[in-house]
């Protein structure tokens, strides 16, 4: 039992500790996204596609020959490196594998662009070379033919062959421009149409070539291999430009920033359920909290109610007790004072009885003498002679003593009054013993006892307010109780006195019953004919102090009293009344009472002696 | 202060001696039985002990409450100084241990109450100074036939003791407490104990008496008229002066026990029977002590009234046949 409170105070700690956990545990789940971090990465990413963008327009602008250098198509891998690298580093995305993927996809479709740009900037290289060369190529054939001065010698018109019958030779004065001004118009729009011409025209002067002077064969010659490089390398750049701008690059980084806004969406709702959860959380544990100490406050304020009205309760047994302590006491001493009185005066009685008897056994004696001497004397007197006047005056007076004797029959007079003497010895002597019978001091206290006799002396006791009142007397056949005779008694007196007392003037009629209940158990009942106990009044009577009689008339605990006694005695009182019609209280009493009652009177045994 | 009314010469009156703190008492008391007896009385026990050992009385009379010495202790002391003279307590109060007392230490006659009446006071002095008289009778003589059996009764190793219990639980327990000396043989009602007494003749009974019951006594004192030798212990759960009075004038018993059981005092009581047994075979004028008053609504161990008394009292154990016998047998002399 000592245990229980620090219990009881370890378990409203550790309760109150999971709480606190709890908290946390969603007070930092709710805070876990960072609005900064996703936007530093959506920068980066933002970054990327500025640097992929330019990238591809240094490639077409290198491709314009706007920029020279092939600097700006290296620069931004390092950056782009760098900017991946941070992305790598990032914790959200390391530490998902999806994002992770979407980086890879990124650093994958980078590293094919750089491919390809290289691969760009190697043709790039070749083509501008070829093109640089259309003018300086141009120029020196028309130069070098000038200083001969024989351009127009028919020797440059090609000896006809067998396999191009229908060929038509072209000059090459016509056709170099023409050749040079078509390959830059393909270079700067890649047509389809000016491609097949051009092609063409390449063709007609590779044929006319045998024709044309040794001077102008060689340039023309170099010119047209120029020409078809610039034709092979431009449409393939067309095709690596598409490729380039193919790559996918910025969806890749676009797929990244969509996964990296769909997790974090993802996250904040996560975050905003979490706050939602720890409002509620926090909610139900301060409604726990308030809870247990409204209930806790609820308990107090009924315990300490409960403890009043314990208190209270005790106060009144106590004070029950008390009295009924007292009472006890009072009996006690009231026996123990009876026990005394019959000694003290029984002695007495003892002698004034013996004595009465003796005188009236002498007053045989005493008559038959007086009787001789009366008629002596009336012998004397009546016969003749002489005497002196003084024996005659003597023998008169004699006479007349004995005939006033007789006249009022003193010695059967005497008797009487002897008699009368015993008679009275004998009331006083019986009152004594029944007063002991009834406190019973002389018995060991819980004995065997026939409550008839219990009955009978409670009867002589009661006798001063019994006068006028018919007792009937209805006793069966009952076992003797074992009991303490002299409380049943009180018990008894009470259930009789309180009986007379309801009585009516005249005609008042008590009766007096007793049978078996049941094999164990025996029923005394006694009932009067007298006002009955009105209803208001009926719950109360058991009550302790609680009285009808006057002031100082009753004590109001004969039957709170009487009811204790019984109870003791594992029995029961109570009580039928109905109100003008008379009550009849019955008390009901096992043969044998519980084993308590003799362990209780041998403690009171002890404590009284 | 001692009073005593001159003995008229010539005349062998009975003595008495009435010792009560109540000069008024023995002043009654003197004139009851002045005529008569001849009167001692005094107030003072110690005298009344000197009294008694410097001559012969035949009945002491003495109250229970004094101040020096109580009426119990004083009929003790009265026992042993002279035995023969026949011990009346008279009190005024029934205290109960008193009266234990006065059964198992002073072996009182009877029990008398005050006040008295003269007759009823008489006639029970009466009867004490016959029981006295016949006590200092001569002895008679060893050449009387039975009393060698009497001794070979004596010389038996184990005597027979009875236990009268319903319940049995008292036999049980004797069994184990006082079976080493006698022999203890268990009787569940009275007819069981008249068949017993018929059939082995034996002389203490122990009983233990039922917590409430007039018909205990009234059973007893119907044994105890039948065969006076018995000598009854009982054996209670309640001392109950009125009943205690009722067992000693009527019922005669020998001594009283209450419950728990007190053993070894129980065993000392049931060899004292036994010696007083052996005493009242040699001195069967003793037995006149054992006289127990008649009883108002008296049982009768003849007839119908046996068989009230126990079923298993069958016709062949009605004592009424061979009561007389029974007797002889058992006090060694015939009728």
């Amino acid at each position: 039992m000592m245990q229980r409170p620090t219990l009881r105070l370890l378990a409203s700690a550790a309760l109150l500790g999971a709480l606190a956990a709890g908290w946390g545990y969603l007070y930092s789940n709710s805070r876990a996204v960072n609005t900064d971090r996703q936007n530093v990465t959506l920068g980066l990413l933002k970054d990327l596609k500025q640097i992929d963008t330019d990238w591809g327009a240094d490639v077409l602008r290198s491709q314009a020959d706007i920029i020279k250098s092939y600097d700006p198509l290296v620069r931004p891998l390092h950056a782009i490196a760098d900017v991946i690298q941070r992305l790598e580093g990032d914790p959200t995305v390391h530490q998902d594998a999806s994002l992770m993927e979407a980086v890879q996809s990124i650093r994958a479709a980078v590293a094919r662009k750089s491919d390809y740009i290289d691969r760009f900037k190697a043709q790039n290289a070749l083509l501008k070379n070829s093109l640089n060369y259309l003018p300086t190529a141009r120029r020196d054939i028309e130069n070098g033919m000038g200083n001969a001065g024989d351009s127009t010698a028919p020797a440059a018109v090609p000896v006809a062959t067998p396999k191009n019958a229908a060929f038509v030779p072209v000059r090459w004065e016509e056709a170099v421009p023409l050749l040079v001004n078509d390959t830059l118009r393909y270079y700067s729009v890649p047509d389809i149409g000016v491609y097949d011409t051009l092609r063409g025209e390449v063709q007609r002067v590779r044929l006319s070539l045998p024709g044309y002077s040794a001077e102008v064969r060689e340039p023309v010659g170099n010119l047209l291999l120029h020409v078809e490089t610039i034709l092979k390398l431009r449409s393939r750049q067309n095709d690596l430009l598409r490729d380039i701008a193919s790559v996918p690059v910025q969806a890749s980084v676009d797929d990244l920033a969509q996964r990296l806004t769909t997790r974090f969406d993802v996250a904040l709702k996560e975050q905003a359920s979490n706050s939602r959860l720890l409002l509620l959380y926090s909610a139900m544990s301060l409604a726990l909290v308030f809870g247990a100490a409204g209930w806790i406050a609820y308990r107090n304020a009924t315990e300490r109610r409960r403890l009043a009205v314990l208190l209270e309760r005790q106060t009144k047994v106590l004070k029950e007790n008390e009295a009924q302590l007292i009472h006890a006491q009072k009996m006690n001493a009231l026996g123990e004072m009876v026990a005394g009185i019959t000694h003290e005066v029984n002695t007495p009685l003892a002698a004034v009885r013996s004595g009465l008897q003796s005188t009236r056994e002498l007053m045989g004696v005493i008559s038959e003498t007086l009787q001789k001497d009366a008629e002596l004397a009336q012998a004397v007197a009546a016969a003749d002679g002489n005497r002196a006047e003084p024996l005659a005056q003597r023998l008169r007076s004699s006479v007349e003593a004995h005939q006033e004797l007789a006249s009022v029959d003193a010695v059967a007079l005497v008797g009487q009054l002897v008699d009368g003497g015993i008679r009275s010895v004998d009331h006083i002597s019986g009152v004594i013993t029944n007063m002991l019978n009834f406190s019973r001091l002389d018995r060991s206290r819980i004995a065997p006892a026939r409550l008839e006799e219990g009955l009978e002396s409670t009867l002589a006791m009661a006798a001063h307010f019994l006068s006028g009142v018919s007792v009937e007397k209805q006793f069966g056949d009952t076992r003797p109780v074992t009991c303490d005779i002299a409380q049943i008694n009180q018990v008894l007196l009470n259930l009789v006195r309180n009986a007379a007392q309801a009585l009516p003037e005249s005609g008042g009629r008590i009766q007096l019953r007793t049978r078996m209940a049941s094999p164990t158990l025996v029923e005394v009942s006694v009932a009067d004919n007298g006002s009955g106990i009105p209803p208001d009044v009926l719950p109360r009577i058991w009550e302790p102090f609680f009285t009808t009689k006057k002031q100082g008339a009753g004590t109001g605990l004969g039957l709170s009293t009487s009811r204790k006694i019984v109870a003791a005695h594992g029995g029961t009182l109570k009580v039928v009344s109905t109100s003008p019609a008379g009550s009849t209280f019955t008390m009901v009493l096992p043969v044998t009472p519980p084993a308590e009652l003799q362990q209780r009177q041998a403690a009171a045994g002890a404590t009284a002696s | 202060m001692s009073a005593v009314t001159p003995p008229a010469p010539g005349i062998d009156k009975p003595t008495l001696l009435f010792i009560d703190d109540e000069p008024a008492i023995l002043a009654a008391l003197r004139i009851v039985f002045r005529s008569t007896y001849q009167v001692v009385t005094t107030t003072d026990p110690g005298e009344a002990l000197a009294l008694l050992r410097q001559r012969d009385f035949d009945v002491v009379v003495s109250d229970q409450r004094m101040p020096r010495m109580q009426g119990v202790e004083l009929l003790h002391e009265a026992r042993s100084v002279s035995p023969h003279t026949t011990r009346i307590l008279l009190t005024g109060y029934s205290d109960a241990e008193a009266m234990v007392g006065a059964i198992n230490e002073g072996e009182v006659y009877r029990f008398a109450h005050k006040p008295w009446d003269n007759a009823q006071l008489k006639g029970l002095v009466d009867e004490a100074i016959e029981v006295a008289r016949q006590v200092r009778r001569p002895e008679l003589p060893e050449a009387v036939p039975s009393a060698a059996a009497a001794a070979g009764d004596a010389a038996e190793p184990r005597q027979l003791v009875v236990v009268l219990d319903g319940s049995s639980k008292l036999y049980a327990a004797a069994k184990a407490h006082l079976g080493e000396g006698v022999d203890l043989r268990h009787a569940p009602d009275l007819g069981e104990v008249v068949q017993l007494i018929e059939q082995q003749a034996f002389g203490v009974l122990v009983c233990a008496l039922d917590a409430y019951s007039q018909d205990d006594s009234r059973r007893l004192h119907a044994l105890k008229r039948a065969y006076p030798h018995l000598l009854v212990i009982a054996v209670c759960d309640c001392t109950d002066s009125d009943r205690l009075v009722e067992l000693i004038n009527h019922a005669k018993i020998f001594r009283f026990v209450k419950k728990p059981v007190p053993w070894a005092l129980l065993s000392r009581y049931v060899a004292s029977a036994l010696a007083q047994l052996a005493e009242v075979r040699r001195n069967p004028a003793l037995l006149c002590r054992q006289a127990a008053a008649p009883m108002e609504g008296a049982l009768a161990l003849q007839g119908a009234g046996l068989s009230t008394l126990g079923a298993a009292a069958s016709p062949a154990a009605a004592p009424g046949r061979s009561f007389g016998a029974t007797l002889a047998r058992l006090l060694g002399f015939g009728r």
